[in-house]
């Protein structure tokens, strides 16, 4: 008995510790994620082409997909392109133009097509959008020369960024792996203005002025002067959720005198962009007399806004120290 | 008081067999469920596990028992940076449970006596050897190694799972008959529990668990264990595979310095620098942070609560530290920001030295397995006209190149795949694509001893009433 006792209790301790010994091994290498993308302005519009997948299985048809970007061509304001025999081109929805697909080279594989009006939000904005996605940080506009090359041998500029990274671009082990965060605590009374504008952190240009005592309803007022006039910057957070992104649209094409549009158009007037960690839309509406160019970071609970109004040329002028600024707004708990 | 009729022994033996012992230790044992359970609303299911269950020594803290807004700390600090949890010791659930176990062993040693003699007596204990035998081949699983669902129907399964421990239970119940007569039933539903204790023992001490998260298109060899973090910095110069130094989520809780063979820098961590659950936040201006280099320059890390057990979400603690790393002679290569967060959004970070690039991360804890699964496809179904879920299914690749396996398995809901050990459940999916899967995976090679131990509980009862109800019949029928 005693010794079955023994047994039982260094059966027991042999365990006890957790396992803490520092390993080494050989393993496979993780996956490297790449994406190739093509930006191609035309007629007013910008197109944007994107494959992303893991580098081993884009590799091999990177020289398809060049070929491919290669027979892009502007025909009366128009992007047209050729599919490549054995690809399947699938109508596009609310978010897509179209839909790629590979065939028999990868089944899985799907290159997206997506416009915008404009230039759906810069080069650069979008470029670094993508190197977010890859887990790569942001790059200057030094460097949109070495990551965005001129496609030769096509009939249009087609400017094409071919980037490697350690995330899988969009959704990834974020998603999967539900991060803790505690609940917020029970608030006995509404939060004051300095609290609210103590959760922010941003650059501002330096040649922008801050209102410290912004308007009701705004959380930071900045205003502008230039040779073209005066700009004003709000930034403001509305709850629940401060209507759809259409509605904003046309409510901000009506302040600088413009028709609304209908939901077709609606889909081409915003571009995608990362605002304070969450995804955003990009809109810009410039009138004949004034202009707004906005991002808006839509969500049922929560939305928050960053405006510019003035007169166009202001705003044109402003819009490298707005979508600078946007960049750098972040807010405690949140990461881009 | 010894007596002075009973040796030591004797009087220890007694005092461990004791009624009084059984009553004691259960009611030890309801308080530790209570306080583990009242701990759960601030801690984890798991840390709440080792802190309380699979521990020899518990520190019950007072705060469990006191309403939150009285703000009653966790731990005190003597001096300096030394802190003690603010509570009581407790004997653990290992230790309850092992003294239970010898409280049951000891006094059923005492009580029960070989009823048979003879020829009986063989007859007994070779049916007793081929009861055991059944037994173990049934808890080792013999009958479901590396199959994929031989039996679809899931209740079925289990059903045949409760019949082969339930064969087994017959088995030893006639041997119990043989050899203990009225007392079979008594002696094997005990058998029975003390398979449970030793079940459970064995679970804590060896299963391991896991999860794999596989995209499509993705072929994946490794789980990785949510509940720790592990810091691993990676030497990818050679371009066929990556040499990988692995520090364990206890050594960066503790403050000191880790020399690695084969790493060209030492490694400092501070237990003050290790954050269980840490979020990041960019730094603003004028912010203050120990790092000096990489990620941390931009961004730092700010404790949270850990994950509370009672949250239903799923969420787990993303852990995030600060490291220095040292050079040969001392050479100061800075302090880093390391971050489950971080590696997820930004990857891995860079160190240069001695001439070589090293990614370093903290990541879950990773295990490789001996084979992989390519997941072609996720299925999500849904009732038609409705967002109500109908069924998980991730149609995968199994691949094992060292037993020459390669065949095309569908994992779903309650229907998992059980390969080398172990057992892979459909569990969760990446729910903004849906072209993701999860897949928790268990390595518990004594998973069917649970079953066993109740089928034997069961039928030691049935058959104790049995014994009973025909002794009854046969006084009444006696003249």
């Amino acid at each position: 008995m005693r010794s079955l006792l023994l047994s039982l209790l260094l059966l027991a301790s042999a365990g006890c510790g957790r396992q803490e010994e520092v390993r080494h091994y050989r393993a496979p290498k993780d996956p490297v994620w790449r994406m190739l993308g093509a930006v191609v302005p035309v007629g007013g519009a910008t197109w944007f082409f994107k494959v992303p997948a893991p580098a081993d299985r884009l590799d091999p048809v990177r020289d398809e997909v060049l070929s491919f970007f290669r027979t892009m061509r502007a025909e009366a304001g128009q992007l047209r392109w050729t599919v490549p025999a054995g690809w399947i081109e699938e109508k596009g929805n609310a978010q897509r133009e179209a839909t790629l697909k590979f065939g028999d080279l990868d089944p899985k594989l799907e290159l997206s097509v997506v416009r915008f009006q404009g230039d759906g939000g810069g080069m650069l904005a979008n470029l670094n959008r993508w190197r977010g996605q890859l887990g790569l940080d942001p790059v200057g506009e030094a460097d949109l020369a070495e990551q965005a090359k001129k496609l030769e041998g096509a009939a249009t500029d087609v400017w094409v960024v071919d980037l490697r990274g350690p995330n899988r671009p969009g959704a990834g082990p974020k998603a999967m792996a539900k991060p803790a965060e505690p609940e917020p605590p029970a608030r006995t009374h509404p939060p004051s203005l300095d609290d609210v504008r103590g959760m922010f952190s941003f650059e501002r240009p330096p040649s922008w002025k801050e209102n410290p005592q912004p308007s009701q309803g705004r959380i930071f007022e900045f205003s502008v002067d230039d040779a073209g006039g005066s700009a004003l910057i709000t930034l403001s957070a509305l709850p629940n959720g401060g209507g759809t992104l259409a509605d904003n649209i046309n409510r901000w094409r009506q302040q600088v005198g413009l028709d609304s549009l209908n939901p077709s158009e609606l889909v081409k007037a915003a571009a995608p962009i990362t605002f304070i960690g969450s995804d955003a839309w990009l809109v810009e509406a410039i009138g004949k007399d004034s202009a707004i160019l906005a991002v808006a970071a839509l969500n049922p609970q929560f939305s928050i806004f960053l405006k510019m109004i003035g007169p166009p040329a202001t705003v044109q002028a402003q819009r490298g120290a707005f979508m600078r600024i946007a960049q750098t707004f972040q807010m405690k708990g949140h990461h881009d | 008081m010894i007596s002075p009729q009973k040796s030591p022994l004797a009087w220890v033996l007694g005092a461990f067999g004791s009624l009084w012992l059984t009553v004691v230790l259960l009611g030890m044992s309801i308080f530790l469920v209570f306080a583990g359970t009242l701990a759960q609303v601030d801690k984890g299911i798991w840390s709440v596990m080792e802190q309380y269950f699979r521990c020899w020594l518990a520190v019950v803290e007072f705060r469990v028992f006191c309403p939150a807004d009285w703000h009653v700390p966790s731990t005190i600090q003597l001096w300096n940076d030394y802190k003690v949890s603010f509570g009581f010791p407790f004997p653990g659930g290992r230790l309850l449970g092992a003294l239970l176990l010898a409280n049951l062993l000891i006094s059923h040693a005492g009580r029960i006596k070989v009823q048979a003699r003879g020829p009986r007596l063989l007859l007994g204990l070779a049916t007793l050897a081929v009861g055991l035998t059944a037994t173990w081949i049934v808890i080792s699983h013999v009958f479901d190694l590396d199959s994929t669902q031989k039996v679809s129907n899931p209740s079925l399964r289990v059903t045949s799972q409760l019949l082969y421990g339930g064969g087994s239970g017959a088995i030893l119940f006639i041997a119990c008959w043989l050899l203990f007569r009225r007392k079979a039933g008594i002696v094997l539903l005990h058998t029975g529990v003390v398979i449970l204790m030793l079940s459970e023992l064995t679970t804590s001490l060896l299963a391991k668990e896991g999860q794999m998260s596989i995209f499509e298109g993705q072929k994946v060899n490794y789980v990785e264990d949510t509940r720790s973090a592990e810091l691993a910095i990676i030497d990818g110069s050679d371009p066929a595979t990556d040499e990988v130094f692995v520090i364990p989520e206890g050594r960066l809780l503790r403050t000191g310095t880790i020399h690695v063979d084969g790493l060209p820098f030492e490694i400092h961590t501070d237990s003050g620098m290790f954050m269980k659950n840490g979020s990041l936040e960019a730094l603003r201006p004028g912010d203050s942070t120990p790092a000096t280099q990489g990620a941390g320059l931009r961004w730092k890390a700010v404790d949270r609560p850990e994950s509370s057990g009672v949250d239903t979400s799923g969420r787990v603690d993303l852990p995030s530290a600060y490291v220095k790393l040292t050079g040969p002679g001392g050479a100061d290569l800075g302090t880093w920001l390391v971050g489950i967060l971080l590696t997820m959004e930004k990857g891995p970070q860079i160190v240069h030295a001695n001439g070589k690039d090293y990614r370093l991360l903290l990541r879950f804890a990773r295990t490789y397995k001996p084979y992989s699964l390519y997941l072609y496809s996720f299925r999500f179904d849904r009732y038609a006209g409705t967002d109500t879920p109908k069924d998980y299914s991730s149609f995968v690749k199994l691949d094992d190149r060292e037993r020459d396996v390669t065949r095309d398995v569908r994992i779903w809901m309650n229907n998992p795949l059980r390969y080398r050990g172990d057992t892979l459940y459909q569990s969760s999916f990446d729910a903004a694509t849906e072209k993701g899967t999860v897949l928790q995976v268990v390595e518990n090679r004594g998973w069917m001893a649970p079953y066993v131990g109740c089928m034997i509980v069961a039928i030691g009862l049935l058959g104790q009433f049995q014994l009973h109800l025909m002794e009854f019949l046969r006084k009444r029928m006696s003249p």
